[in-house]
């Protein structure tokens, strides 16, 4: 199994390791999360009917409504909640949803997340150090990944 | 980061323990944001949860603690343990709370509900907050001035605030603008800060929106296909009036995470399209034409259902010449299907008192002040909803799984008259 290590900006300090559940679309929140179920529930988002309570939620960017960071927040409240963050482009969304969700969180990364890690892959955060190490399942070779 | 000796005595509780609890949030917001210095604000905005949130049960709390409440998830301080809520001094108007005396008496609501939402209700009051009870606060007297910092939430609030009246504000969720009405301080970071409201994209409209529906399903298109950034309108020959750019402001903020844009020649800091780009260099040119508003409303409408069970206008919340274009469409009318018609306070004061809400109740429509359905808890035993809000037809299915029907006040109207729902023809 190939490894891949990413470096950029702690967001929320401390270190996470688990599956990851990769959202490459923008991710919603209010009206778009079962909280109690920490699953996503958007029609017709690429992961309508996926769980992300205990995994790495890796996603390019918040949107929708301000409700966002306590769709989350509630999830997190429920025993649902991610157990850390990895975001592509931060915004207020975001922000505001990883300190409410209380779980290491790292942002602007050297490659695009949401292209290096797929669905089901080992993710390892080490917020205070500034990278991540990702652990491939596929076997697939990322073009112009560092070794 | 940089504090300064004031935000640092509120950090360390030398102003009491809720401005400590609300600025270490708040630095901390910042942190994960990469902000290196808060901003003083005296203008927030945002919905505060009261004991009928399933959160309480979820979370076995007292539903009449509100300190706790407020503490935990309602203003939002994010603390596991209950805080003393001071008076808010900062400016701060609720958006909503719960459901409105309307909504109660339409879902024959309980004592129990109705105690509730009073007591709440009365704790505000006391907080000290203004009971805007809308999600436009702008339309009923909250309206900050160009180049005023402040801290809204509420997505259609917060475009409008930036792109039409100018000031500045961010998408803050309920914790940082909960917390920013008790610290008085909001991260700087992003649209306060001049370069960061230049547009990115170009929007080329080549087909006139001629109503406030139409521009929505501009904002739509084009928001679905910028998903993050400033879209820049150009090409608009006609002056849009308020419901249009609430209309198109709520759209962009539904499909993508858009809290500002421009319209060349019409909002204020678009004088020009080299204005409005202020030396960016588009990212994109999206064109908007027939195709594409067709585009959006067959997005959004669930074809298969020809029957209505009920039609919602109001979101966001109408405004007065909402309802009075709204009164005139209904004239002489009788609705078989419940029509709910979603407003602020004072706007439903000024239906009265313009002689609309009498034309509107005589045709079987309802008003519901203060709220709406969709945050209060929307009715479970209707399967299809007709709208003419993007934005009501882009998230109610997340939420309650009911279908849509999206159209335009007329058609809206005719459905809520016969229980079917036409095409509109063109």
């Amino acid at each position: 199994m190939s490894q891949i290590i990413l470096h950029g900006r702690k967001a929320i300090g401390g270190s996470a390791a688990g599956e990851a559940i990769v959202s490459v679309e923008p991710l919603g929140g209010f009206c778009a999360v079962n909280a109690a179920e920490g699953r996503i529930t958007e029609r017709g988002h690429e992961l309508e009917g996926q769980c992300f309570a205990g995994k790495i939620l890796v996603f390019s960017l918040a949107k929708g409504s301000s409700g966002w960071s306590g769709a989350y927040q509630a999830a997190r409240q429920l025993g649902k909640g991610p157990t850390g963050l990895v975001v592509k482009t931060m915004n207020t969304r975001a922000a505001l949803g990883a300190v409410l969700m209380r779980v290491p969180t790292m942002t602007d990364l050297d490659q695009d997340p949401t292209k290096v890690i797929e669905n089901g892959d080992w993710v390892e955060i080490d917020a205070e150090n500034g990278c991540i190490t990702v652990t491939k399942q596929s076997g697939r070779v990322i073009s112009g990944a560092p070794e | 980061m940089y504090l300064t000796d004031v935000e640092k005595a509120m950090l360390n509780g030398e102003q009491g323990q809720a401005k400590a609890v609300a600025m270490d949030l708040l630095v901390r917001y910042a942190e994960a944001l990469g902000a290196e210095r808060m901003v003083k604000t005296n203008s927030c905005a945002f919905g505060v949860i009261g004991g009928q949130h399933p959160m309480v049960k979820a979370l076995h709390m007292d539903p009449y603690d509100f300190d706790a409440m407020y503490s935990v998830f309602s203003l939002d301080l994010d603390t596991d343990k209950t805080i003393k809520i001071p008076q808010l001094t900062v400016q701060s108007a609720c958006t909503l709370s719960g459901c409105s005396d309307d909504y109660l008496d339409y879902i024959g609501a309980s004592a129990d509900l109705r105690k509730s939402q009073y007591e709440g209700e009365e704790y505000m009051r006391k907080t000290g907050f203004m009971l805007t009870q809308t999600c436009a606060p702008y339309l009923c007297g909250v309206m900050p001035v160009k180049g005023e910092h402040c801290a809204w939430c509420e997505s259609s609030a917060i475009i409008y605030l930036n792109s039409v009246i100018g000031a500045r504000t961010n998408n803050e969720g309920l914790a940082a603008t909960g917390s920013a009405a008790i610290a008085g301080r909001i991260p700087y970071f992003g649209l306060h800060l001049d370069e960061e409201r230049r547009g990115t994209h170009l929007i080329q409209v080549e087909r006139q929106p001629r109503t406030p529906f139409e521009w929505s399903l501009l904002g739509y298109y084009a928001g679905t296909a910028v998903q993050i950034g400033i879209p820049v309108i150009n090409g608009i020959n006609e002056t849009p009036t308020t419901d249009m750019l609430k209309a198109i402001g709520a759209a962009f903020a539904t499909a993508g995470a858009i809290d500002m844009f421009h319209v060349v020649g019409y909002t204020p800091e678009a004088l020009n399209l080299e204005h409005a780009f202020g030396g960016n260099k588009p990212v994109d040119v999206i064109k908007f034409g027939e195709k594409e508003l067709q585009w959006a409303i067959d997005k959004l409408n669930f074809k298969e259902d020809a029957d209505v069970e009920m039609v919602m206008l109001g979101c966001p919340n109408y405004s007065i010449s909402e309802i009075r274009y709204l009164a005139k469409v209904l004239e002489n009318k009788k609705v078989k299907i419940p029509l709910l018609v979603m407003t602020a306070n004072s706007t439903k004061a000024m239906s009265d008192f313009s002689g609309y809400t009498k034309t509107i109740e005589a045709a079987g429509g309802r008003f519901i002040r203060g709220g709406c359905p969709l945050t209060s808890g929307a009715p479970t035993n209707i399967k299809v909803l007709a709208v003419d809000s993007t934005k009501l037809a882009h998230y109610t299915p997340g939420l309650t799984m009911q279908h849509m029907r999206l159209g335009t006040v007329e058609q809206c109207v005719n459905a809520a008259v016969t229980g079917k729902w036409e095409e509109e023809k063109r």
